[in-house]
């Protein structure tokens, strides 16, 4: 085949221009260590990419969901901890109050020490927080749940769910309402010192304790559901840091270059594109010209 | 019997077509960088031999003469490489306009508008446990307004590419006529030329350029005709016919299969390649990647007003709307919510109330009817997606195009290109050759004068 002097010359260039181009691309994976620069470089891989991404994006805050509704598990559950101590405390104080030796000065004692009581279990409502939520006020958490006035307790809180989802449409209530609970609780106490204040002992030890065993029942309820819940989520909390690790790692796998494949490349376009420039260095001195004098 | 200054002009008939012979080798020489040149060969030939009648007639011989200098082209190859050349600006143009459109996506990035999307709903989720805070709704409120202005500048940056697209368009669109102008007039000098024995060769060499340039814009047919003009069509459209030179109408239409020029009364250029082409399909595809845009703006709009104006927000009311407008130009955080307590978290106006927070979080694993069914975020992938399709695709074309390009410009410069070492080597060939003659001149010289001493030497 015939050669022109221009086609050589061209044919030489577009070589330079493409090994230049693999050693430009070559050198940018390795630089970002990152395979898809852009959606064309694997459309199916990017869109892949952005859905992981997207997943893992959403697992960051199902994690901080999650420590919002541990946190206002936990809180509840020492204070139902608490509110089971009191209702123990006041059955042994009825248990003392029911036995015929015990004198007036003993009973007003015992019902002093009840009225005690009761202080703390409205303190528990009105002083059980996160941050500054009241926890037992239903959805109503701006505004302290309890008011008292004689023995008489008042809810001002609502009876609605705090729903907090924890995984992609797995919904969970994370409050117990201060009514019926606590007014429940408070109740039977108030009715307890009320028989202790009129020595109706008849009545002390039969419905007064039997309704502070009720309450204790009822209390057990709600806090094997709260311990359970803590549970759940301590469950999902586990399987979504697994997640993490393996979505981290599929896209990893999608996006990242193998980076000794990719140096490899990288090297060898090198060399290539010293090898067309020596080339071409060579290729200007072969002329008749320099033969001619 | 020759007549007494025969041999010097013999001679001197071979030194001109010598020294011509050395001027079109010096015009090849002269011109190997020159693109679309062809190289041009003088043509040798023996004068008319004189006829000597004696005992016998005998043929003496009388020298050389330059028959013609001959252009080297391959006039097939030409309309091959028109061809393709226009298959390949096509898609080369369609490439480059995809890659601005992927930078302004860029995904996958942080800068992304997918990133924006989760991020505006992990903020409702965040507001759903913690629906008191002011810092919370603070975040709902500046994701918000992140998300809807990334939307804006999405859609604001593809109308201006768009913009300039069309420009572009209409610019060639002027550039084309222009050169059609020219051709027309090379036309006009070629058959005039023609009409006097020859086409000279580097006429046709700027028309065959001004051609290929045409071809880089639009899809392109030249014929040649026995009078040495071209007609250069578009499609069924005569672009220049001999000395005649059409204009193209100014109306761009790209939204259909039939892409082209119109004058809006019956006029229709249909375009098939070029780059013109390629900016006319990237226009398309840029179009439909805004509309879904759109799309998915109003019904983003529309699905989180409707959960959102149903919500009570920390002030007690109801009705507010959290976003505003119908695309993805116009989408913007509703002054509604100037006041973060007015974002409305509860489906009852109880502080700690975030179930509506909760329902506009979860909006974003609901397929919508008017996304085709599809979620909020996979809806946007696919566009992306299918960005990344169209690009990647063009781009293996326009490839495989620019090699099948590349072989026929070798194929062609094989032909029609200079080598220098040949013209050196012809050069050395005329040279020589104007010595032997220069030669025979001083040899005729010496040979009359000798004759002209003996007549002379004998008065």
């Amino acid at each position: 085949m015939r050669v022109s002097t221009a086609q050589m010359l061209n044919a030489m260039q577009q070589a330079m221009e493409r090994n230049y181009e693999r050693y430009h691309l070559a050198q940018q994976t390795v630089v970002t260590g990152k395979r898809i620069q852009r959606p064309s470089d694997d459309p199916f891989g990017a869109s892949l990419g952005i859905t992981l991404h997207r997943l893992l994006q959403e697992s960051e805050q199902y994690q901080r969901n999650l420590t919002t509704a541990k946190n206002f598990l936990s809180i509840t559950d020492v204070a139902l901890e608490n509110l089971n101590d009191l209702l123990r405390q006041t059955k042994s104080l009825a248990v003392q109050a029911a036995t015929d030796t015990q004198s007036d000065e003993g009973r007003a004692a015992i019902a002093q020490q009840i009225r005690q009581i009761m202080a703390e279990v409205v303190s528990i409502g009105n002083n059980t927080t996160y941050g500054d939520r009241f926890i037992f006020a239903g959805l109503r958490t701006l505004t302290a749940p309890f008011t008292v006035s004689g023995d008489t307790l008042t809810y001002h809180g609502d009876h609605g769910d705090l729903n907090v989802e924890v995984s992609p449409a797995v919904v969970m209530s994370v409050n117990v309402q201060g009514d019926p609970l606590i007014t429940g609780i408070y109740n039977a106490i108030a009715q307890v010192k009320h028989y202790v204040e009129t020595n109706d002992i008849e009545r002390l030890s039969r419905e007064g304790l039997q309704e502070l065993q009720n309450q204790l029942n009822n209390l057990l309820r709600t806090r094997a559901v709260v311990g359970s819940k803590i549970q759940q989520v301590e469950m999902i909390q586990q399987r979504l840091d697994k997640r993490k690790v393996d979505f981290t790692e599929l896209l990893s796998g999608i996006e990242d270059a193998d980076v000794a494949d990719a140096v490899t490349r990288l090297k060898m376009a090198e060399t290539t594109y010293q090898v067309t420039l020596a080339t071409m260095a060579r290729l200007e001195n072969l002329s008749l010209l320099d033969f001619l004098t | 019997m020759p007549w007494t200054f025969f041999g010097i002009e013999l001679a001197s008939r071979a030194l001109q077509s010598m020294q011509m012979a050395m001027n079109t080798t010096g015009h090849n020489l002269a011109n190997i960088n020159t693109p679309g040149y062809s190289r041009q060969r003088v043509n040798l030939a023996t004068t008319e031999p004189q006829v000597l009648q004696g005992v016998k007639t005998l043929f003496m011989g009388t020298g050389v003469r330059v028959d013609s200098i001959q252009r080297i082209r391959d006039i097939f190859l030409d309309g091959r490489i028109a061809a393709t050349n226009s298959e390949y600006q096509r898609l080369n143009t369609l490439y480059q306009r995809l890659t601005q459109v992927e930078d302004v996506f860029s995904e996958p990035t942080d800068a992304g508008l997918s990133r924006q999307i989760v991020a505006f709903f992990n903020a409702f989720q965040e507001l759903s446990t913690n629906p008191e805070n002011v810092g919370t709704r603070a975040g709902v409120y500046q994701q918000a307004e992140g998300m809807t202005r990334t939307f804006r500048q999405l859609a604001g940056r593809l109308d201006e590419i768009f913009a300039e697209m069309e420009q572009r368009v209409q610019a060639t669109a002027g550039e084309i006529n222009r050169i059609a102008k020219s051709i027309a007039d090379l036309n006009v000098k070629i058959r005039h030329n023609k009409a006097l024995g020859t086409a000279p060769g580097d006429l046709l060499d700027n028309r065959a350029n001004l051609i290929e340039k045409l071809s880089e814009y639009v899809n392109v047919r030249a014929t040649e005709m026995p009078d040495g003009t071209v007609r250069v069509s578009i499609g069924e459209f005569a672009l220049v016919d001999a000395e005649r030179a059409g204009a193209l109408p100014q109306g761009v239409v790209y939204a259909s299969a039939n892409k082209g020029f119109t004058d809006g009364a019956g006029v229709h250029v249909r375009v098939t390649g070029g780059s013109v082409r390629g900016l006319m399909d990237a226009m398309e595809y840029i179009s439909a990647y805004r509309a879904r845009l759109d799309t998915l703006a109003n019904e983003l709009v529309s699905a989180v007003n409707a959960i959102h104006q149903t919500g009570y927000g920390l002030d007690g009311n109801t009705g507010y709307r959290l976003l505003e407008g119908t695309d993805a130009l116009t989408i913007r955080v509703s002054e509604d919510i100037a006041d973060i307590n007015h974002i409305a978290a509860g489906v009852t106006s109880a502080p700690g109330d975030g179930g509506k927070a909760l329902e506009i979080a979860r909006l974003r694993q609901t397929p919508l009817v008017g996304l085709d069914n599809k979620t909020i975020p996979d809806y946007y992938t696919a566009i992306v997606a299918e960005l990344g399709e169209h690009t990647r695709a063009a781009s293996a074309g326009q490839e495989s195009q620019k090699i099948i390009l590349q072989n026929l410009q070798a194929e062609r410069e094989s032909v029609s290109g200079v080598n220098m070492d040949e013209e050196m080597a012809n050069l050395l060939r005329y040279q020589r050759s104007y010595q032997a003659a220069a030669q025979l001149v001083s040899v005729m010289d010496a040979a009359i004068a000798d004759m002209l001493a003996a007549f002379v030497g004998r008065r």
